[in-house]
């Protein structure tokens, strides 16, 4: 008996699909909504059923709480999947679904908005005895927020306290600059959370981002599912997650992981959620926020525990006990996914547009894709730059690298600029390959940017290609010269 | 016939020329040869002085993309007129051009403002990212070329600053 009689999926993309194979496994229908400039994605064409929503915006149409319950009326779905992003951490969205009678699959609002609020957030896990880092919140003062964020000591970190996803971040290296970043974080929070609270934290220089999901069931059990570690990013964005994390020794990970599900359990926290912390170069780490979904980098874990963490969401949220201890849940082997996202890398990251003309996903033994992208398909700026993910899982470490690395080679996606050999450089780079990660990856090794200039002989293969597809226009040279050919002076 | 092609910022100048199925192209001298077969939707064999690769390729407009050697390029066909303006004519000194696609969401100038090098005169997002387009040098502000709120392809001019005029 299934747990639900049909889901509604309120995203899109990647993610949207990605749910759809687990519904398909449990054979549950699937519902997706879609904004026009959607009508002929993956997704529509995955799910069983489609819905049109509508907004000012693409993404205006998928932040429609109103659309959503709407949608699930008209559809019969009894539960709602959010995905990441978009609706995922609204409580207020939660809220709605459950007036209405509907499921929602992710925890309940409390810890939604308690989480999502990242000053209420780092105040109750320091209340709860958990570590943070230095800190000074703009609500408690406001007309002295600058002088307090001074005081924490530079460089620091401006944060939204609605905030996620990077957006709003800013790191401030000395005073004169605070104030300027100030306005420009207010401002941005403002725009993408509709809350322009900051708070500033101390930058902990060369920390690794470790990351511990968690499982927790509406009758009290919680189970770590081990960490990731993410430190990688660009614009504070993740691109490489691996789990186990390289950096860690077995007493640093059983700490961490315990201190997570210390965290999950002390809230009351219900469903799938990540914890997430700064791991400093002596080995301390401190608390930095928790997301209250499923994250992008959980195939990761799926790989290492041979779980489905979307069917496990969707069994807990029916109310089910997940029905297994800490002790059942065994790391096997290493994973590493990659971020696919349509941007130049040698133009810092710079967004890219275009559309997909060829779309080839690599495969072979551990190799996964999780693609929102199909051939024919425009990649507009409407929405995020991520296309696809490629998730690799082997014995251990390096043995991953190389998958990764085959993996990314073997990706053709052709149409539009990605990161995808830059990612390749990346997992080729020799501080990578030994674990030296740190979340200023990126700007210690600068080199790793840059793509090397083709061989002579490449750009002649390469021209050869253009000219050989390219249909001859109409002759330029009247016929009998050209006929002639390369004999032609 | 003479092609000229950006591959990733490189320029090539090839002379090239068709016998049957070979092409036989030359570029800084050196001459080549080279054919493709079709294997299936968009994958080749491509054969290069006796060399062969497989690979995908896929052609949008004056853009070829090619899947080759583990990684993809773009090889941007040229004409002279592109060419010239790509390497920057003297008009571009003047212009703020897109560098990605976009919306405005901020206008701290007007028309007709002297700026200051390094003010902010408009302020664009992209993708979820903001982005301040700054003075490149102090001049006067000519044109504002999209209002607040208003979207822009990439390349897309976005602010004409003339030069300050000395003054008389």
């Amino acid at each position: 008996m299934p747990a639900f009689k049909k889901i509604l999926i309120a995203n899109r993309g990647e993610i949207a699909v990605r749910i759809i194979r687990t519904l398909r496994a449990l054979e549950i229908p699937s519902v997706v909504i879609f904004h026009s400039i959607d009508a002929d994605s993956a997704a529509c064409r995955e799910a069983d059923e489609r819905v049109e929503v509508i907004g000012d915006s693409p993404v205006a149409a998928y932040l429609d709480i109103d659309a959503v319950v709407a949608a699930c009326r008209a559809t019969g779905a009894d539960a709602v999947h959010p995905g990441y992003g978009f609706l995922a951490e609204n409580p207020a969205f939660a809220d709605a679904l459950s007036a209405a009678g509907i499921a929602f699959i992710g925890p309940g609002p409390e810890a939604m908005a308690l989480m999502g609020d990242k000053v209420r957030a780092r105040r109750e896990v320091a209340r709860l005895g958990f570590p943070i880092t230095p800190s000074a919140d703009e609500e408690d003062d406001p007309a002295s927020f600058a002088e307090r964020a001074a005081a924490v000591g530079f460089p620091l970190l401006i944060k939204a306290a609605a905030g996620g996803g990077g957006r709003g971040m800013r790191i401030v290296t000395e005073v004169g600059g605070l104030a300027d970043q100030i306005a420009t974080a207010r401002r941005e929070a403002e725009r993408y959370f509709g809350d322009g609270r900051l708070y500033v934290e101390r930058y902990i220089e060369r920390p690794r981002h470790i990351e511990v999901q968690v499982l927790a069931d509406s009758q009290g059990h919680v189970v770590h599912l081990w960490e990731r570690e993410c430190s990688v990013q660009r614009r504070f964005q993740k691109i490489v997650e691996e789990s186990p994390a390289p950096g860690l020794n077995d007493t640093q990970r059983e700490k961490i992981c315990e201190t997570a599900v210390g965290i999950a359990r002390a809230i009351g926290y219900v469903n799938a959620g990540t914890v997430e912390f700064l791991l400093g170069p002596d080995g301390t780490f401190s608390f930095m926020e928790m997301n209250t979904r499923l994250q992008v980098e959980h195939a990761v874990t799926e790989a290492i525990t041979g779980l489905d963490l979307v069917g496990e969401q969707i069994r807990i949220a029916a109310g089910e006990a997940l029905g297994y201890d800490q002790s059942a849940i065994v790391r096997n082997g290493h994973a590493i996914e990659c971020r696919i996202y349509a941007e130049e890398p040698e133009r810092d990251f710079a967004p890219a547009v275009g559309k997909v003309l060829r779309l080839r996903p690599p495969a072979g033994p551990g190799v996964r894709f999780d693609g929102g992208v199909i051939e024919g398909q425009a990649v507009t700026p409407a929405f995020d730059p991520m296309l696809a993910k490629v998730i690799v899982h082997a014995a251990e470490r390096s043995q991953a690298l190389h998958r990764a690395r085959a993996a990314l080679r073997d990706l053709v996606l052709l149409g539009v600029s990605t990161n995808v050999a830059f990612l390749e450089r990346l997992l080729g780079h020799p501080a990578f390959a030994a674990g030296e990660t740190h979340t200023g990856f990126l700007a210690e090794h600068r080199e790793v940017l840059q793509a090397p200039p083709p061989e002579p002989e490449q750009l002649a293969a390469l021209a050869a290609a253009a000219a050989l597809i390219a249909r001859d226009p109409a002759p330029e040279t009247p016929q009998p010269y050209a006929a002639m050919g390369a004999w032609r002076n | 016939m003479q092609r000229r092609y950006d591959i990733g910022g490189q320029k090539v100048a090839a002379q090239t020329s068709r016998r049957g199925e070979t092409l036989r192209l030359e570029i800084g001298g050196r001459e080549h040869e080279a054919a493709l077969r079709e294997l299936g939707a968009g994958e080749y064999v491509l054969r290069l002085d006796g060399r062969e690769r497989r690979v995908w390729i896929a052609a949008d407009g004056d853009s070829v993309y090619v899947h080759m050697d583990g990684r993809s390029w773009r090889v941007r066909a040229e004409n002279d007129g592109q060419a010239s303006s790509a390497s920057g004519g003297p008009a571009r000194a003047d212009v703020a051009a897109a560098p990605m696609p976009g919306t405005v969401i901020a206008v701290h100038v007007a028309e007709g403002e002297h700026v200051r090098l390094g003010q902010t005169l408009v302020v664009i997002e992209s993708m979820k990212m903001e982005t301040p387009v700054k003075a490149w040098r102090d001049g006067v502000v000519q044109k504002i070329h999209h209002p607040l709120g208003a979207t822009f392809d990439r390349n897309a001019p976005l602010v004409t600053l003339a030069p300050v005029q000395p003054a008389s």
